[in-house]
């Protein structure tokens, strides 16, 4: 099974429609407080959304508040949680929600050491755009149901607001 | 009491730090920890490398900024985290003035995050005009300073050490690296006024 969304030079995805999440935990507000992914997905639908920097002008400006300012759409289409991830630490993630007004809508989880990056197969190298000589995420928005992955946009160069933005998903819903 | 003249050599030991413990029955010993150093110390040329601020694109290379100046570094952690953000950075902000009565030409804070969290982070703390933040993207100036710590538990990645210091054309006159690089003690504000 190929990952929805617009594939570029063949290249495959590690993760894919079907796969189940894994299982590894991410961060909310502080380093002390885990949240594992799998367990939070477990009996629900979920969407998850990830970017590759908290506070980059893309993701500031448009893709984050659309998630955001969707969320009543996306509650009446069923859908229990939204949460963002980003190769971030806890403190800048929460700062960022809170930057946005993101509290009661949409979940801001750390990725801290990029291993629910890594395991979804989404790392990418910003060195060009960020910086960044650490990996971090690549664009994506996924719908999963009971801890599977239903639907899932990967932005193909990583970074553009393409097939991941919230009313493309909604529209798959 | 005498330095015992071991301890002077021990010292000198990369990455140790030498102490004297006294046991029960009153005989002393000398104990190695392997605890941090103060790397970065008076007379110290600062190295040349890049920082960025508010972009990525935008560098700033912190030996050309301090050359011919008298410029106060302060570094942290991280961005929004707890310390830094609710005593350290605040402290260096409302003393701004305080510092240019004192000669010092800029302040700046460095720290081991992208060029966009740290701006974002200034602008929460109304630091523009007086504070600096200069983003340490890859912690390249920390290596170099020799003031990384691990902090990948809590915040995920090497991070640089809470210090703080004078630069006085591109030389460091004092530097204060808090004793286990993250305290809020000798790095603050205040304490560096009171060196000037």
């Amino acid at each position: 099974m190929q990952p929805d969304g617009i594939l570029k030079d063949g290249h495959f995805y590690g993760f894919w429609c079907g796969d189940k999440l894994p299982n590894v935990y991410l961060h909310e507000n502080t380093p002390d407080s885990k949240v594992n992914i799998s367990e939070l997905a477990a009996g629900k639908k979920v969407i998850i959304v990830g970017v590759p920097g908290a506070f980059t002008p893309c993701c500031s400006k448009d893709y984050v508040p659309d998630f955001i300012s969707d969320c009543g759409k996306y509650k009446s289409k069923g859908v229990d949680e939204i949460v963002c991830i980003s190769v971030n630490d806890p403190y800048v993630m929460a700062a960022w929600g809170k930057d946005l007004n993101a509290g009661g809508k949409v979940r801001m989880l750390a990725d801290g050491n990029g291993a629910f990056t890594k395991a979804l197969g989404l790392e990418k190298d910003f060195t060009d755009t960020l910086g960044t000589s650490s990996s971090r995420c690549k664009r994506f928005s996924m719908y999963a149901e009971d801890g599977v992955v239903k639907k899932l946009f990967v932005e193909p160069d990583g970074h553009s607001v393409t097939c991941s933005k919230s009313e493309n998903l909604l529209s798959q819903l | 009491m005498a330095v015992n003249p071991t301890s002077k050599i021990l010292s000198k030991v990369v990455n140790s730090r030498v102490g004297l413990n006294f046991l029960a029955n009153g005989r002393k010993y000398i104990h190695v920890t392997s605890a941090v150093t103060m790397p970065v110390k008076s007379g110290d040329k600062l190295p040349s490398v890049d920082l960025y601020e508010n972009s990525p694109a935008s560098k700033v290379n912190i030996a050309e900024l301090t050359a011919r100046k008298k410029v106060i570094i302060f570094g942290v952690p991280g961005a929004f985290t707890p310390g830094c953000s609710k005593t350290h950075l605040p402290g260096y902000v409302s003393d701004f003035d305080k510092f240019k009565s004192k000669g010092v030409d800029e302040i700046v804070c460095v720290s081991v995050n992208d060029p966009f969290v740290m701006a974002a982070w200034g602008k929460e703390h109304s630091a523009d005009g007086k504070v600096r933040m200069l983003a340490d993207t890859n912690g390249a100036f920390t290596k170099a300073m020799d003031l990384e710590k691990d902090l990948t538990g809590p915040l995920g990645s090497i991070r640089c050490q809470r210090f703080s210091m004078l630069v006085e054309d591109g030389v460091v006159k004092t530097a204060n690296v808090e004793p286990d690089g993250t305290g809020l003690t000798c790095s603050l504000s205040n304490s560096l006024l009171s060196q000037l």
